[in-house]
């Protein structure tokens, strides 16, 4: 595991989230709360600007990032989010925060039980929240098993670690409570338990690559990708698309992580600030048509990034992987209902000519 | 003692799916949650006297007040060739660790199964039980691993839920 970041600047960093959630419960206004929230997450993106500039760092501040225009968008937004969920909301931030700064695997595992107490209690008004707390239940306990396994047997360890923590991540075939989460839940919380909640299961995917088992994550990224991609077809209603294409996505990561890419990090970045860009703005603009551009050539370019160490590996896996990212990218603009025949042409026609540059680049390689 | 621990508590979880009324499944998790206790104990661990306070008597006992009114599906037969899968597993898997951890194992996989079919706190508590004997059965495990699976979070949680939406 990696070493742990000491210091009074990561204790500020995992503590600011926690005060500022304490504070909420105090305030019975949100006009004023709402306020307070982004005050104190912008604080937060600053301070997370003082830690190393390692991967973990770059982690830490995406997280920070997304919580702060996500905090900056619920302010402005005209509907009051009932109370226990924007309480809950920084408290999710910060045990994000901690997951990702701890460096003993059972306080991670700590921290994400917090985070899941979290997103039950921003889904609470909700059908949803039974089904998150089994899923995640069940994943955490699965996770928990691994974590005491780890040093007597590292393989059945690392299966149970990978299962449990992709349940977490909302990884196939423990996707349903994410799918539903996102299109039941208020959209900031939503948005945060479906962008930011997966982060932290990648960066322990990440630890284990070195560990164990690369072909256990490359089938199971494999899984989640074809699931995603072909569940995109079914018509889900747009948030359950976009967590769905998140879903297709996280897999090629999870691909990329078991073939060991060093870009790895940087993927789980563009796919987080997609999705966010994606949920946060208001359909029919030219900013949600940026956003949706930029989602949907993203499985391309994380194609593009995979397919020689996927050659390497064996060749047979450009097969699935190729299929699952360009079902993706063909079925996100339909899934999330691109309004006219000639946006939907302005959305495709980069797309196609990524895929041209893809094939031209494989065949000059 | 800490094997026969072990096994009896694997023996009831396969007692567990075969329950049909909510007050014999929590007899049948709190007697899981003593075995644990004694493996746990058995183990050397001083620890022992607090997860069988909160594994077999605390959350037992709150889950039979808020769990009062529910009612335990059948298990269908798809539900006990599952069971008879996840036994196979467990033993092939995990037999060559010793019995502690292949009976532990065996109890988180059913504990799962009985979660997935709809009774998700007794599930969790059962399989929270399968824990404590995994830890007990692994040598010189730090303290702060043995606390985080003696304490009954994942339960406590789902019955803290259930409470606040009765």
């Amino acid at each position: 595991m990696a070493p742990e970041v000491n210091g009074t600047l990561a204790f500020a960093v995992v503590a600011l989230p926690f005060l500022a959630s304490g504070a909420l419960a105090l305030i019975a206004s949100w006009r004023v709360g709402g306020w307070i929230n982004a005050a104190c997450a912008t604080v937060l993106f600053i301070l997370s600007c003082g830690l190393p500039w390692d991967a973990r760092g770059n982690l830490v501040r995406l997280t920070t990032f997304i919580a702060m225009t996500t905090s900056w968008y619920a302010a402005r937004d005209a509907d009051e989010p009932p109370r226990l969920h924007r309480i809950a909301c920084p408290a999710l931030v910060g045990a994000i925060l901690l997951a990702l700064l701890a460096a003993q695997p059972i306080l991670i595992w700590a921290a994400l039980v917090i985070a899941v107490v979290a997103a039950t209690a921003i889904v609470d008004t909700t059908p949803v929240a039974p089904r998150l707390l089994l899923s995640c239940g069940a994943g955490l306990v699965l996770a928990l098993l691994g974590t005491l396994l780890l040093d007597l047997a590292p393989m059945p360890a690392t299966l149970f670690l990978v299962l449990g923590y992709g349940g977490v991540a909302g990884l196939a075939p423990l996707h349903a409570w994410l799918v539903d989460t996102a299109a039941e839940a208020p959209s900031p919380g939503a948005l945060l338990v479906s962008v930011l909640l997966p982060i932290a299961p990648l960066l322990i995917f990440m630890r284990l690559q070195t560990e164990a088992a690369p072909a256990l994550l490359v089938a199971l990224g494999l899984f989640s990708l074809l699931c995603g991609s072909a569940l995109l077809f079914a018509r889900p209603d747009p948030r359950q698309a976009v967590t769905l294409y998140g879903v297709a996505q996280l897999g090629l990561i999870e691909c990329g992580i078991g073939l060991g890419i060093s870009a790895t990090p940087r993927l789980i970045a563009m796919l987080a600030l997609a999705r966010a860009a994606l949920l946060q703005s208001r359909d029919g603009g030219p900013t949600y048509y940026a956003a949706l551009l930029a989602a949907a050539v993203l499985p391309l370019f994380a194609l593009y990034l995979l397919a020689e160490p996927a050659a390497a590996w064996s060749g047979w896996l450009l097969l699935p992987l190729g299929l699952g990212a360009l079902l993706t990218t063909s079925a996100l603009p339909r899934a999330v209902k691109a309004p006219t025949a000639r946006s939907r042409l302005i959305l495709l026609t980069p797309i196609w000519l990524e895929v041209a540059l893809v094939v031209v680049l494989a065949v000059v390689e | 003692m800490s094997a026969f621990a072990a096994v009896l508590a694997a023996l009831l979880s396969i007692g567990l799916l075969c329950a049909r009324r909510i007050e014999t499944a929590l007899w049948f998790c709190s007697l899981q949650g003593m075995c644990a206790a004694v493996a746990l104990g058995a183990s050397g661990s001083g620890f022992a006297p607090a997860a069988l306070v909160l594994n077999a008597v605390a959350v037992p006992l709150v889950a039979w007040r808020v769990l009062a009114d529910a009612v335990l599906s059948a298990p269908s037969p798809r539900s006990w060739l599952l069971a008879a899968v996840l036994l196979v597993v467990a033993a092939a898997g995990f037999g060559s660790f010793g019995n502690g951890i292949a009976s532990g194992i065996t109890v988180v996989l059913l504990g799962l199964l009985l979660a997935a079919q709809g009774t998700t706190m007794i599930g969790l508590l059962s399989a929270q039980n399968g824990v404590v004997l995994v830890a007990a059965a692994i040598p010189d495990l730090p303290l702060t691993s043995v606390v985080a699976a003696a304490i009954p979070l994942l339960p406590a949680i789902c019955l803290g839920h259930a409470w606040l939406r009765r």
